[in-house]
């Protein structure tokens, strides 16, 4: 879908970006899902490896965010987070450097079986 | 932590480097395995999205050629969403939601499996 209108583009990626943290916040997951396949539909010039960077940056705010009412609530226990921290850090820069490389059928197929697991975990997950 | 703990944690964290999420299956991971509550998991999940996030990004800030605009635009709406969503989700039961949502990402899945190659 080819918007030629940039400033209905920008409005249509503003809805698309405040659904993406809805149900990110609302359901803790999905909302990077809606952020990529909105700038697939509404910027499908760009390169599909710079929409899988630019959907990285574009979910980080809104964890942050969700991470703020885990910790108000007392539902994010930094004892229990801080071993998971160094090998986050050093996968995420593997991963980083692995979107140059990898083949993007691959990344795809990669896509397609997270988006499996996550869908049947949150249809018969308790 | 154990090796196996460790190298979980590193394949889930490339994966969000990747750009392809994987987060969740951190949740499951330290659930099932580890025997973690899951309200602990899904808070050791969260921080551990924010790292491995922002460390892929000093990768992806030099490599990649981002729109700047469109993550601004994104990132600052998608923002206030969460704020609404974490709100709402203190106030209602979004069992429903979750599992209808669950079945759209199941689909997304199928449909990408078996879509031809584009850009």
């Amino acid at each position: 879908m080819k918007i030629k209108n940039k400033r209905i583009r920008d409005v249509l990626l503003g809805v698309a970006g405040g659904m993406s943290g809805f149900l990110s916040g609302l359901l803790g997951a999905g909302g990077g899902m809606v952020a990529l396949f909105s700038l697939a539909l509404l910027r499908p010039e760009d390169d599909a490896r710079d929409r899988f960077a630019a959907t990285i940056c574009s979910v980080l705010p809104m964890t942050v965010v969700s991470a703020v009412f885990y910790f108000l609530r007392g539902d994010l226990m930094l004892s229990d987070t801080f071993p998971y921290l160094l090998p986050g850090a050093v996968g995420g820069i593997l991963g980083g450097l692995a979107l140059g490389k990898l083949p993007m059928l691959w990344i795809r197929r990669l896509l397609a079986v997270i988006l499996l697991v996550s869908g049947c975990t949150m249809v018969f997950g308790s | 932590m154990s090796a196996a703990n460790f190298l979980a944690a590193l394949a889930i964290a490339a994966l969000t480097g990747l750009g392809v999420g994987g987060g969740g299956l951190l949740v499951l991971w330290l659930t099932f395995v580890t025997g973690m509550e899951q309200l602990s998991a899904q808070g050791v999940n969260i921080a551990f999205y924010i790292c491995a996030s922002a460390a892929s990004l000093l990768v992806h800030i030099k490599d990649r050629k981002l729109p700047v605009g469109a993550i601004i635009i994104l990132a600052l709406t998608g923002a206030a969403g969460a704020v609404g969503g974490c709100i709402v989700a203190d106030l209602i039961e979004a069992d429903l939601l979750r599992r209808l949502f669950g079945g759209f990402l199941f689909a997304a899945g199928v449909a990408l499996l078996f879509k031809k190659s584009q850009n």
